[in-house]
């Protein structure tokens, strides 16, 4: 195999990928945007640290079954999620079954605010 | 007989003691000064029928004559303490041989001490003239003064944390980091011009995709850590749920306090005097901040790299985090603080402003220095909470006076900006908080915490966190149980909020509820800044009948040196442990003839009578015992045979045993003949003041 040759194959390998980490998502989402009414915020610690937030969001989505848009990283374990769900229930359940997943997540807890504390 | 014996203790005392002290003879008139306190069972406390001056005249002489040197007895300090004054050394080198004594708590040099200096920024003595809506406090920067400098004509002020004379021992070390973890800076303020404020790091990230609506900036994390207000309109209140506000400017406050440049004729000083670093990390911004960018900014801080942010090249060794929520816990900060403390740096918290409620989160979390502010007085302020999981508390403001439009007597004086929204830029926005802007809350009472901690590490870099709040708590005042409103309760477990309260003391049985007492600035830094013991084990086996090298790697403050080291085996278990040589160097020589365990205990003394105690416990596991062909090997066992040639261990050990014995010959020898001729004196002394 030519170098050229490894490198489209590589970049369709990727793109691939890409496709289908995008299905993926849009397949995991149960409902669409509009039908969201809430949205709340998870941090999650994996078992394996990455640093790649659109797999770390497209196996959120997959595990908890509601759509996931990834938020923010604190570290390579440590990432902020949100869970796009029609109910609070929905949302419980999301939780339940992301803390369902120990191979994949060593912690789910739900991430707060915090405020400057005058009196 | 007397006289003679004392000339003759005089003789030998010429003689021996320029030389066991390297000392120039340029020194022997030098007259050493040094504060000694006894320990409170030291046999030269015996009570005799004598005047103070006399029972400390005996103490004094005898105190001597252990260590071979004439010394009379000072001015008195109290029963156990007084002055003793020695000829032909300096008062640090007679400190340092008086500190290694059992008997002695502690000995320091008798110093001339100049007047304080007081820093020369003008809110430092006094805010600005209290008009009808504007100025103050009249206190000035009280929290930083000593409390009697604090107190006033109407008022005592015991909860002030003395900077001011930690600041006679360091002014902070450019060396030293502290992060703010805050809503950012306005770095255009005229107190943050003396070159000590590092760029640091805007941590806020997108509120969803596209909406910064929490930042504020029109991004997400990015190196500008300028703070662009954080005011909430009726918009972002919808949005964001929290109430609508004017711009806080409360990372500019809070870092304004650690590390406002300080003594440049300009607005306040510091608690850190202006002297360390100070980075902020911007991690709040309208309604608060995340919490995945907030333990981001404390990893960050650290010197921990976070996805998709430039590695910090200037970790910070303190972080404040004036800023909390409702909680136990989580295991995100669990993690985050543990990770900064791991990397050296010291978190500090303030405890919630939920009047008197459980401490919040993060304070709560293990490694967390968490801070609960007082009243001027030293008691709980009302709105701060409280728990067991404080480690100090420190002043966070109070107003002791309600009426409507009355200044507020006890803010905490810090650094702010005019603009109510957007910063109004330059100088012309530059601001302080006073009697009627009044900052108050714990927010204001970390910073003070920080700012000493960093003071501690300037001095002493290599305390670990744990050894900080250790050191913290172990030099702070005690808590008051007078002064408050009248009426006020003790503080207590009780689930319910607690208003103004008296905290707890440490004792046994006693929950505390405010930390181990009020932050102490000066002794907490002048704790930090004595020498640190720490012992090596050379020998990468211990191994029975074969010499076991220890050896000091203690540290002495900058500035400071070692003056002397005390090897003592405090506990020889079954190996039966024996120094071999000189137990006052720097290493020692140990010989255990067994296996098991002992425990070697190691004093060192600074030049200025510090001392700093340790101990090791070194397993030592069998040798390979060839014992000769004639010697009987006992019941049981294998064991095999040998020839009568010597272990190589045992012939290591011997020779330095010998070489030990011929470096301290001699200095032993001459020890000896003055310590006889001294017990000769002290006892015809004795006679002579008995009589």
């Amino acid at each position: 195999m030519s170098v050229s040759t490894a490198t489209r194959s590589v970049v369709a390998a990727a793109a691939g990928c890409a496709l289908v980490a995008v299905l993926a998502s849009a397949c995991s989402a149960p409902r669409d945007v509009a039908g969201e009414a809430q949205q709340l915020r998870v941090m999650v610690k994996l078992v394996r640290g990455s640093e790649d937030a659109m797999a770390i969001g497209v196996e959120a989505s997959r595990i908890a079954g509601v759509r996931v848009s990834y938020a923010a990283a604190t570290s390579a374990h440590w990432h902020a999620l949100a869970l796009h769900c029609a109910s609070a229930a929905e949302c419980d359940a999301a939780i339940a079954r992301l803390r369902a997943a120990s191979n994949v997540y060593q912690t789910v807890e739900i991430e707060g605010r915090k405020a400057r504390l005058v009196s | 007989m007397r006289k003679l014996l004392i000339c003759a203790a005089a003789a030998v005392a010429t003689l021996v003691v320029p030389l066991s002290l390297h000392a120039p003879s340029a020194q022997s008139a030098t007259i050493a000064r040094v504060i000694v306190k006894y320990r409170a069972d030291s046999t030269l406390l015996r009570k005799q029928a004598l005047s103070v001056t006399g029972q400390q005249t005996l103490q004094a002489s005898a105190l001597g004559n252990r260590i071979g040197i004439a010394l009379d007895a000072g001015r008195a300090i109290s029963d156990r303490s007084h002055v003793v004054i020695g000829r032909g050394m300096t008062s640090q080198q007679l400190a340092a041989r008086l500190a290694a004594q059992s008997d002695i708590e502690y000995a320091v040099p008798d110093e001339r001490k100049r007047i304080v200096e007081v820093p020369n920024d003008p809110f430092y003595a006094s805010g600005p003239a209290v008009g009808p809506t504007s100025g103050g406090p009249v206190v000035g920067q009280w929290y930083l003064k000593p409390p009697a400098a604090a107190s006033t004509a109407a008022h005592t002020a015991p909860a002030a944390i003395n900077a001011e004379q930690a600041w006679d021992i360091t002014k902070g070390s450019a060396s030293i980091v502290v992060a703010v973890l805050d809503t950012g800076l306005r770095f255009d303020h005229p107190d943050l011009q003396g070159g000590n404020v590092l760029p640091g790091y805007d941590m806020i990230s997108a509120d969803g995709p596209g909406d910064f609506t929490s930042a504020n900036d029109g991004n997400g994390r990015d190196a500008d850590a300028s703070d662009p207000g954080d005011f909430v309109t009726a918009a972002d209140s919808t949005a964001l749920g929290c109430s609508e506000s004017n711009s806080s400017w409360h990372g500019t406050q809070t870092l304004g306090l650690i590390g406002a440049t300080t003594n440049n004729g300009v607005g306040m000083a510091s608690a850190a005097h202006g002297g360390v670093k100070v980075m902020p990390v911007r991690v709040l911004g309208k309604c608060g901040g995340f919490d995945s960018d907030i333990a981001a900014g404390l990893l960050w801080a650290a010197g921990i790299d976070v996805p998709g942010v430039p590695h910090n090249a200037n970790p910070a060794r303190v972080i404040n985090m004036s800023l909390g929520g409702s909680g136990t816990c989580t295991q995100t900060y669990i993690d985050a603080i543990g990770q900064a403390n791991q990397a050296g740096a010291v978190v500090v918290i303030s405890a919630g402003n939920s009047g008197g409620n459980g401490v919040s989160n993060p304070a709560n979390c293990p490694g967390a220095i968490g801070v609960t502010a007082l009243r001027h007085v030293g008691d709980k302020v009302g709105y701060s909470d409280l728990g067991p999981e404080i480690t100090i508390s420190a002043p966070g403001g109070n107003c002791v006076n309600t009426a409507a439009g009355d200044p507020c007597l006890y803010p905490i004086l810090t650094l702010t900006n005019k603009g109510t929204t957007a910063p109004v830029a330059g100088a012309a926005g530059a601001a302080y908080t006073d009697s009627f802007d009044a900052s108050l809350g714990t927010s204001f009472s970390a910073p003070l915490v920080s700012g000493t901690v960093a003071l501690m590490l300037s001095v002493q870099p290599t305390l670990t966190p744990a050894q900080v709040k250790s050191k913290l708590q172990a030099t702070a005042r005690p808590f008051p149980s007078t002064g408050g409103t009248a009426g006020i309760p003790m503080c207590t477990t009780s689930s319910t909020s607690q208003d103004e309260c008296y905290c707890p003391n440490p004792g046994v049985g006693i929950t505390t509820l405010c930390g181990a007492g009020m932050l102490d600035a000066r002794a907490a830094v002048a704790s930090a800044a004595g020498v640190q013991a720490a012992i090596s084990l050379t020998t990468t086996t211990p191994t029975a009948n074969q010499a076991v090298v220890l050896t000091s790697t203690s540290v002495a403050a900058a500035g400071r040196t070692i003056a002397s080291y005390q090897w003592t085996i405090l506990n020889a278990g079954t190996t039966g442990a024996t120094i071999t040589g000189a137990n006052d160097g720097s290493a020692v020589t140990v010989a255990p003839t067994a296996a098991g365990s002992f425990v070697i205990q190691l004093v060192v003394t600074d030049d200025l009578g510090t001392s700093s105690t340790t101990t090791l416990s070194v397993a030592v596991v069998s040798g390979v015992v060839t014992p000769p062909a004639s010697t009987p090997t006992g019941g049981g066992g294998g064991g095999g045979g040998g020839g009568g040639a010597i272990d190589a261990g045992w012939l290591a050990l011997l020779l330095a045993a010998v070489a030990a014995l011929a470096a301290t010959a001699p200095r032993e020898r001459t020890r000896r003949i003055a310590l006889s001729a001294a017990w000769r004196r002290d006892r015809s002394r004795v006679r002579s003041d008995r009589a």
